[in-house]
């Protein structure tokens, strides 16, 4: 538990100090400087290298007229949308495990969950883009088994403007990531057995028992994992890059606000206006931060 | 108590294996160094000379060349009394600006280096070599070459090596690339039941229906044209040589300074009524009616899935660059053909007009190789580049090989390889097109369009492409507006180059070989300066045109 | 000799970091050394061993010249307060007052051209009094041909001044006294700006040929150039002897060229065009 010590006793708590000094200086160096690097940065004409011209508020000028920048806003709401629906099968999942009887068996399908841990994720979305593929993929070639589609016809999941959003949502199926069901399954672990005594002695049925009492005992883990899918979606472009390339697929019509910051930075060599993008990630993610905090409340 | 000691016992042996694995790998590993650079023989003896050389070239048949190359190199600097070893270090090329960089500021860079990234990089890295290009390449003796210097030994003249920025040549050119169409010939003749391949492009469409039809008939994912549509590589090749087919002779009249087409005079050309925009759209039909024959799912396929599609024996042609020559022809499981991109005929609709094959001489030379300052082997590396530059050995790695094109003249060329000589039958060259010639995002936005219009199939492509150019107008405004800026500051740093050649010239001793360097450095400084003025010139044009060009139905006085 | 060091060096290899530069001898006569790096433009060492001789004109005019023109330490204003005093000293080398003027010149000119960026920071200097000073300072010199290259885009593209410029420039070339090999750029200015400014490709043409027969330096500028001379001969000219004649140097000295092409189509149809006449 903390103390509070006075300043003048500070000094024999020094090594204390001097262990923190470090580490806080190399957060301070590679995580603060960075930021403090860009939001300065935002307000200039900047190539990433010697090019560094004062342009006041032009590039958040620019960021208001820009509509790709507003589109892409509005499909990255719709990947999280989606992601908060993906949430609920790991919480399924973990729950079913929970209540596995046998520990063999328990243990075992545990490690079944863990094993596609190891598979880099690299090598997860190049097997999605080959599960895409139009002509020789396994989706479409699965279709043509069962006769939905004809052997010589193909759907055009990455390059038809009204697949690719549902296409990339769907990635991933079925979502069952073992990093959400170990988090939720150590925190169901964490429930005391007498509370589901006490709930069977009162006659709550598994539902009830979910809602009334699982559910509420793990809502600290939901929320960590909210705000944590809320950073990683709003933030995150790495998918959209391998699957689409830097265009965002037909018309950029799946950019997002990460991939944008890429291409006019990296592509264009606009890092000035890449500096004022990020900076409004920051905070649309800051305010979905204190949202959730709000909303989802942790009961003690 | 018992089953912890056994626990403890059980840990032990595992630590035991561990710390085994352990040394076999790290003696593995240095194995593998010592023979990677060269054997134990190459370590330890003194007199051995090792240079490295390193690019990102993994297409078949390079490195192959190029140990074949290194291969000739030792024995005959062994003749020469000479020990000297050479390594080849290939690297990715999504790794290789990190990886050379890294090599460069560290200190313990390759001997012969592939060149990348910013002249500045250059300049404070690499060796000039201006000072050596003016003799004859003495590995040229006894060849077409041996009269001509090293720089005039280049079919460019060096022109591709040159660095503007400093007025420098840091690298020369080691290959060339011309685009062709490969084609699967047992897949061609079963569908269209002939043997001779399309020349003309109204007979490739036709072949490419047969081809479709046939794929329907016989329940088969035929594809009539394979493409890299990830990063739209093809779509911008097709469509540059469409228009340059049909455009070519605006060179005439498309700039008030001589031969060629500038952007802004186009369009003043447009807006004045002298040029009806039709003319800069047609290739935009073209490019349309053949994307009608490309996958479905394109835009998605990258290059890798597109050779695989090929490799399939689903694919009818597939467009791409002689760098991928040598996997495209020694790989596939069936017959291939090489064809040119299919001239534009009298029997199409727009074929009338077109005014054949553009020459290829003197573009597509690139394979920029150069030697860092930190080198500890100059002169045996500068012998070396001199060696892989000369016209018996560029032959041997390049068209042997690679079956890549050289960079050099006179080079000979048989069998498949006569189909990718560069074009020089022809008395057209190509020109650019002012919608994508203007900057990085009008090229990227003209290609999203094509690709649109390609997807979307709009009734006049030629309408939905100039209105969609007219909807971006003000970006790509702002981008030109901005390569203005950029022409600017590169002024402010050419004069810092001029100053720097001043006083180059007057720390020389005058009439010295240095003197006489700085002084036509500078020179070439001050042209380039100029050509700087035109750029800027001719950018304040543009966005004045470009802010005056009106709705599609409507031509200008 | 057996390397040991060696295998443990690749073992625990890891990315090295710079070398660093060698470090100058710290005797006071450095100029030599400071004006070399300079010249090879490593502007963070030529910096470093100007600041070693500051009392010195060569280093103060290094100094002043890196902080005008290395980005990444660039300090416009101090830079040019360096220059300004070696140029308005009177006791200053004449190569080192010479080039701290062009140097000075140019960058305010720059600086007048972006005064969305620069403001009003350079209003305080006339360049073109510098230039002229220089110009007088160094008649017939490269710093001479440097000026005047500077002033004469800026006057010609004045209206005002404009045909003053022009028969300025003329007068300059048929007046230079200096090294002819210094001419080319300014006859490619001379070239470009008659027809941007005039359309008179007859002066552009003679300008054009005058450069390139002293030679351009760089040798794409030799050869387009040469095309160039004979397309507007052809062309804008109509004078087909002249064009064939240059169509013809363009072909036995550029054969292999993208160009060569359109030459030998250009020689046909002069060649047709003579004979029915």
């Amino acid at each position: 538990m903390a103390i509070e010590v006075p300043f003048r006793k500070l000094r024999y708590y020094w090594p204390v100090y001097l262990l923190i000094a470090v580490p806080l200086l190399l957060v301070l160096v590679f995580n603060y400087h960075p930021i403090i690097n860009g939001i300065w940065h935002m307000f200039y004409r900047w190539d990433g290298d010697t090019v560094e011209e004062f342009v006041g508020f032009r590039n958040i000028v620019k960021m208001w007229n820009d509509s790709s920048l507003w589109w892409s806003f509005g499909v990255v709401s719709i990947f999280v949308v989606a992601n908060v629906v993906k949430m609920i099968l790991p919480i399924v999942v973990a729950v079913v495990l929970h209540h596995v009887i046998s520990d063999k068996m328990g243990y075992f399908y545990r490690i079944l969950f863990v094993i596609p841990m190891i598979i880099p994720g690299m090598v997860g979305i190049l097997i999605w883009k080959y599960f895409y593929e139009p002509n020789s993929g396994i989706l479409n070639n699965l279709l043509r088994i069962l006769g939905f589609i004809s052997p010589t016809d193909t759907i055009q999941w990455l390059s038809d403007p009204m697949l690719v959003i549902p296409s990339l949502v769907f990635m991933g199926f079925p979502w069952v990531g073992a990093f959400g069901v170990l988090i939720y399954l150590a925190g169901l672990q964490g429930i005391s057995e007498d509370v589901y005594e006490a709930a069977g002695i009162d006659g709550a049925g598994p539902l009830t028992i979910f809602f009334k009492i699982e559910l509420p005992l793990i809502m600290t883990q939901v929320r960590i994992n909210l705000i944590l899918m809320i950073i990683g979606t709003i933030q995150g472009w790495e998918n959209i890059y391998l699957f689409l390339g830097v265009d965002g697929g037909p018309g950029g019509i799946a950019t997002v606000p990460g991939l944008m910051i890429f291409r006019e930075a990296f592509s264009r060599g606009l890092f000035g206006y890449g500096c004022a993008v990020g900076f409004v990630i920051f905070a649309v993610t800051l305010v979905l931060t204190l949202f959730n905090n709000r909303v989802v409340r942790v009961r003690k | 108590m018992k089953q912890k000691m056994d626990d403890v016992q059980h840990a032990g042996k595992f630590q035991k294996v561990g710390i085994v694995l352990a040394i076999a790998f790290y003696i593995l590993s240095v194995i593998m160094v010592i023979r990677n650079y060269g054997g134990m023989s190459v370590m330890f003896d003194p007199d051995t000379k090792v240079i490295t050389i390193a690019h990102w070239q993994l297409e078949d048949g390079f490195r192959e060349g190029i140990n074949a190359a290194i291969a000739e190199y030792e024995k005959a600097k062994a003749a020469e009394g000479v020990k000297v070893k050479v390594r080849q270090v290939a690297v990715p090329v999504r790794g290789y600006p990190q990886w050379y960089l890294t090599q460069l500021i560290g200190g313990e860079p390759a001997d012969v280096l592939e060149i990348t990234g910013s002249s500045d990089i250059l300049n404070q890295y690499f060796t000039p070599l201006s000072p050596y290009i003016g003799e004859p390449n003495p590995w040229n003796k006894g060849t077409p070459l041996q009269d001509m210097s090293w720089r005039e030994s280049f079919a460019d003249d060096m022109l591709s090596a040159l660095d503007t920025a400093y007025s420098e040549f840091f690298a020369v050119c080691t290959f060339m690339h011309t685009t062709r169409v490969y084609v699967n010939l047992d897949l061609f003749e079963e569908a269209t039941g002939k043997k001779q391949l399309p020349e003309t492009l109204s007979e490739w469409l036709e072949d490419c229906k047969k081809m479709r039809e046939y794929g329907i008939k016989t329940e088969r994912p035929i594809i009539p044209i394979g493409v890299r549509g990830f990063d739209k590589g093809t779509l911008g090749q097709l469509f540059n040589n469409y228009n340059s087919q049909l455009n070519t002779d605006l060179s005439d009249t498309g700039s008030p300074y001589g031969f060629g087409v500038m952007p802004g005079e186009l369009f003043r050309q447009i807006n004045s009524g002298e040029l009806d925009k039709k003319r800069l759209l047609e290739p935009v039909e073209i490019v349309t009616e053949i994307g009608q024959y490309f996958a479905d799912g394109f835009p998605a396929i990258d290059l890798e899935q597109t050779k695989y599609l090929f490799f399939s024996g689903n694919v009818g042609f597939f467009i791409d660059g002689t760098w991928n020559a040598f996997s495209m022809i020694n790989n596939a499981p069936f017959r291939v053909g090489v064809i040119q991109i299919p001239m534009l005929d009298q029997g199409h609709p727009l074929g009338a007009k077109a005014f054949g094959r553009i020459t290829e001489l003197g573009s597509g030379i690139s394979g920029r190789f150069g030697i860092p300052k930190k080198t500890k082997h100059f002169d045996l590396a500068l012998d070396f580049l001199r060696f892989l530059t000369s016209w018996k050995v560029n032959q041997l790695v390049m068209v042997d090989h690679c079956k890549w094109m050289s960079s050099l003249k006179e080079v000979q060329y048989e069998g498949i390889m006569k189909t990718f000589e560069p074009v020089n039958n022809t008395s057209h060259t190509a020109i650019s097109s002012p919608f994508s010639a203007t900057g990085s995002l009008s090229t990227r936005l003209t290609l999203q369009r094509l690709e649109n219009s390609i997807i979307n199939r709009p009734a006049d492509p030629m309408q939905y492409f100039w209105d969609d150019y007219l909807s971006v107008r003000p970006q790509l405004i702002d981008e030109v507006e901005e390569a203005s800026r950029g022409i600017l500051r590169n002024l402010w740093s050419m004069d810092g180059t001029r100053s720097a050649l001043s006083v180059g010239v007057a720390i020389s001793a005058p009439q010295s070989l240095n003197a006489k360097l700085y002084q036509m450095r500078s020179n070439i400084n001050l042209e380039g300066i100029v050509s700087r003025f035109r750029a800027a010139d001719g950018n304040v044009t543009l966005v004045e045109e470009m802010k005056k060009l009106e709705e599609y139905g409507k031509n200008g006085n | 000799m057996f390397k040991s060091l060696w295998i443990f060096a690749v073992t625990f290899a890891g990315v090295g970091l710079a070398a660093g530069a060698d470090s100058g001898p710290s005797e006071k006569d450095e100029a030599p050394a400071a004006l070399k790096a300079y010249a090879a433009m490593n502007y963070t060492q030529a910096d470093k061993l100007a600041k070693q001789i500051p009392d010195t004109p060569e280093g103060q005019l290094v100094s002043g010249l890196c902080d005008l023109y290395d980005r990444s330490h660039q300090n416009i204003a101090r830079g040019q307060q360096t220059l300004s005093k070696l140029f308005y000293n009177d006791k200053t080398p004449l190569d080192c007052r010479a080039e701290a003027g062009v140097a000075l010149g140019r960058t305010i000119q720059l600086m007048k051209e972006r005064r969305g960026l620069y403001g009003a920071a350079a209003d305080r200097y006339d360049h073109i009094k510098i230039f002229d000073t220089v110009r007088q300072l160094a008649p017939d010199s490269r710093y001479d041909r440097d000026a005047f290259f500077y002033l004469m885009r800026e006057r010609l593209e004045d209206p005002r001044r404009s045909d003053a410029a022009f028969k300025e420039l003329e007068d300059y070339f048929r007046n230079f006294k200096g090294d002819r090999n210094l001419l080319p750029p300014l006859h490619l200015l001379a070239e470009y700006e008659y027809i941007r400014l005039r359309r008179d490709y007859k002066s552009a043409a003679r300008h054009l040929m005058e450069g390139y027969e002293i030679g351009f330096a760089n040798p794409n500028e030799n050869r387009s150039g040469l095309f160039r001379l004979a397309f507007l001969y052809y062309k804008k000219l109509n004078d087909k002897p002249m064009a064939v004649k240059y169509f013809n140097e363009y072909l036995t000295r550029y054969p292999y060229s993208g160009l060569a092409v359109v030459a030998k189509r250009f020689q046909q149809e002069l060649e047709e065009d003579g004979a029915k006449k």
